[in-house]
């Protein structure tokens, strides 16, 4: 038996089941009663629960509020709340409501299409029901990763694709001069949002853990074989080093943290998935042949450790206008998935979520120090009116060596458009801001 | 000022806009148009009446929430602000007495707190910690736990 105590796995436990089955039959002896229900909330004299005598449509209402795990446990207590939890399609609807209203596109009706009822939705994907809609980064070296998850609704299971920036260099707008400083280059920026073909993680009704408890997922149009298989998070308390090797790493805040690497691919330790992160999950790819003899020759063997990107991370908030995951445009290396990350209402921290040899992913691209100071405000034509801060921009030569940052600045055009100067290298590339929730519902993002 | 009347017999001197609170209340003084006439509660007793009203006090000044459809609202979890959670930090026996009293009455705002309440004592716990928190008396045969075992197979490990 594993940590996890909040399921119904303890009604299971033989020792639990044998002391409460006295107690159903001895159930009519008052003193056995008590002594065999030590309430944490005061008992009360009554021996009929106040839970069990609320009116049908208010146990209900109650359950509505629930999550999936408890609705489960609180049909599993007694005859009563079993039949009604069963036959209460209201309740099993709540459970599915946050992973629906994130998921589905907005023209689709509310439905448990294709399963026939929201407790079919539930109990058939309830073992992969912490995969919830969002968005998640991994640590492929130097470039990173950015995945959507989502609930799919012509499918039935839960997905996630890796997107990325396609940023179409035929068609790219030409360098214009900037109309301030005519020795300055500004390039419009008009990147599109694409996602992987297959799905790089499914789960189906259908899915099973399998060997060493690897989920096997569908195969990439290039022969990649990949499994998925779960993280533990490394305690707060254990995190000690800054320096320590862990993704993701301190700069972005997260809930949980896990090893960043391990000499054996992470083979031996077999995690169970009760002691799994629901913040964190790794893939392991390689590309096999089958030979005459068929023994399977295994290559180029990786394994990608992802999380998930807390959603107060890229949620907008009235406080800080600016959070939220952007596309930047960084020349020659194409556009970049970049976080924009206020630790407080002044600072901007620009964070990369996808990165590049120069400066790669889990690294600063620029950070603002104080929002709030006002360099100057824009008079030229292109952006009348934004105002411009102090950066300072991170900039590094191949595999991020020599890395320093110099002075550039930044033009808030908007709360979803921002311009960098970057002073030294007289040029002026854009950021957007991409929509998580539409790409969560399946749209374009941008 | 309102009258109100519990079962047992006790009056409480309510402001208009406090007592309003309670849908039934409102329409109760709009049909007698006199908000002077003493209003009886027969449903509720003198000191879950007492309980009610003090919450009704301290939100009489509250939007009344608009009759949003079970969508995005439900999305919103089961936070409760800090002032509802101590008001509802009552015995088991006085909870449901809120939560009855804030139906029979139409106080949707109150209903939804002490349903959130008692959800967040179910949530995250087994189903022998919820029969033990609610007095509730495990009737299932072995053969029927059996099979609620077997349903919850997936979360043990194989």
């Amino acid at each position: 038996m594993f940590k996890m105590t909040d399921s119904a796995i303890e009604s299971s436990d033989p020792t639990i089941t044998t002391t409460m089955v006295p107690s159903a039959i001895e159930s009519s002896d008052p003193t056995i009663t008590t002594t065999m229900v030590p309430s944490a909330i005061e008992p009360s004299e009554s021996q009929i629960s106040k839970l069990l005598r609320l009116p049908t449509e208010m146990k209900v209402k109650i359950f509505t509020f629930l999550d999936g795990e408890s609705l489960i446990a609180t049909a599993s207590t007694c005859k009563q709340l079993n039949t009604l939890i069963h036959g209460s399609e209201e309740s099993w609807k709540s459970v599915c409501l946050p992973i629906l209203l994130s998921s589905l596109p907005r023209d689709i009706p509310l439905s448990s299409a294709p399963y026939k009822s929201y407790r079919d939705l539930y109990l058939s994907l309830r073992t992969f029901a912490w995969f919830t809609p969002g968005i998640w980064h991994g640590n492929r070296d130097l470039l990173g990763s950015l995945y959507v998850s989502r609930y799919n609704h012509t499918t039935g299971h839960l997905e996630a694709h890796e997107i990325f920036c396609v940023h179409d260099r035929s068609a790219m707008l030409p360098y214009r001069e900037w109309s301030l400083s005519p020795s300055v280059f500004v390039q419009d920026f008009q990147p599109r949002i694409e996602r992987s073909l297959t799905p790089v993680v499914k789960f189906s009704p259908r899915t099973e853990y399998g060997k060493n408890n690897e989920i096997p997922q569908p195969r990439s149009p290039r022969g990649m074989t990949t499994t998925f298989f779960h993280a533990a998070a490394i305690l707060p308390e254990r995190i000690v080093y800054p320096q320590m090797n862990l993704w993701p790493p301190q700069l972005i805040p997260a809930d949980d943290r896990t090893r960043n690497e391990s000499p054996t691919g992470f083979r031996g330790h077999v995690l169970h998935r009760m002691d799994a992160s629901t913040n964190l999950f790794r893939l392991r790819r390689w590309i096999s042949f089958t030979n005459a003899d068929s023994h399977g020759v295994i290559m180029g063997e990786r394994v990608e450790t992802i999380s998930r990107l807390k959603h107060d991370l890229w949620t907008r908030d009235p406080e800080f206008p600016y959070r939220g995951v952007w596309i930047g445009d960084y020349e020659s290396h194409g556009g970049e998935f970049v976080l924009f990350h206020q630790p407080t209402k002044n600072r901007l921290e620009a964070i990369k979520l996808t990165g590049d040899p120069n400066v790669p992913r889990a690294e600063y691209s620029f950070v603002v120090d104080d929002l709030s100071h006002t360099e100057r405000v824009c008079d030229e034509r292109e952006w009348p009116g934004a105002r411009v801060v102090a950066a300072q921009g991170h900039t590094a030569a191949l595999n991020f060596t020599n890395n320093a940052f110099s002075p550039t600045q930044l033009i808030l055009i908007s709360e979803d458009l921002v311009a960098h100067y970057w002073i030294n290298l007289s040029r002026i590339k854009i950021f957007r801001r991409v929509n998580i929730e539409d790409l969560m519902r399946g749209g374009m993002g941008l | 000022m309102v009258k109100l009347t519990s079962s047992d017999g006790e009056s409480f001197d309510v402001e208009k806009d406090v007592a309003e609170r309670s849908v039934l209340i409102k329409n109760m003084i709009e049909d007698v148009g006199d908000a002077s006439t003493e209003i009886p509660i027969p449903n509720v007793t003198a000191n879950v009446l007492k309980k009610v009203l003090e919450w009704c006090e301290h939100h009489k000044g509250d939007p009344i929430a608009a009759n949003e459809d079970d969508t995005d609202a439900r999305k919103k979890s089961t936070d409760i602000d800090e002032w509802d959670q101590k008001f509802m930090q009552v015995d088991q026996e006085m909870l449901f007495e809120i939560i009855l009293a804030a139906n029979y009455l139409d106080i949707k705002a109150l209903l939804e707190v002490g349903c959130k309440t008692v959800a967040n004592m179910i949530k995250g716990k087994t189903p022998e910690e919820i029969r033990r928190t609610f007095n509730i008396q495990n009737d299932f045969t072995p053969e029927e736990e059996a099979q609620i075992r077997r349903e919850n197979e997936w979360a043990e490990d194989r």
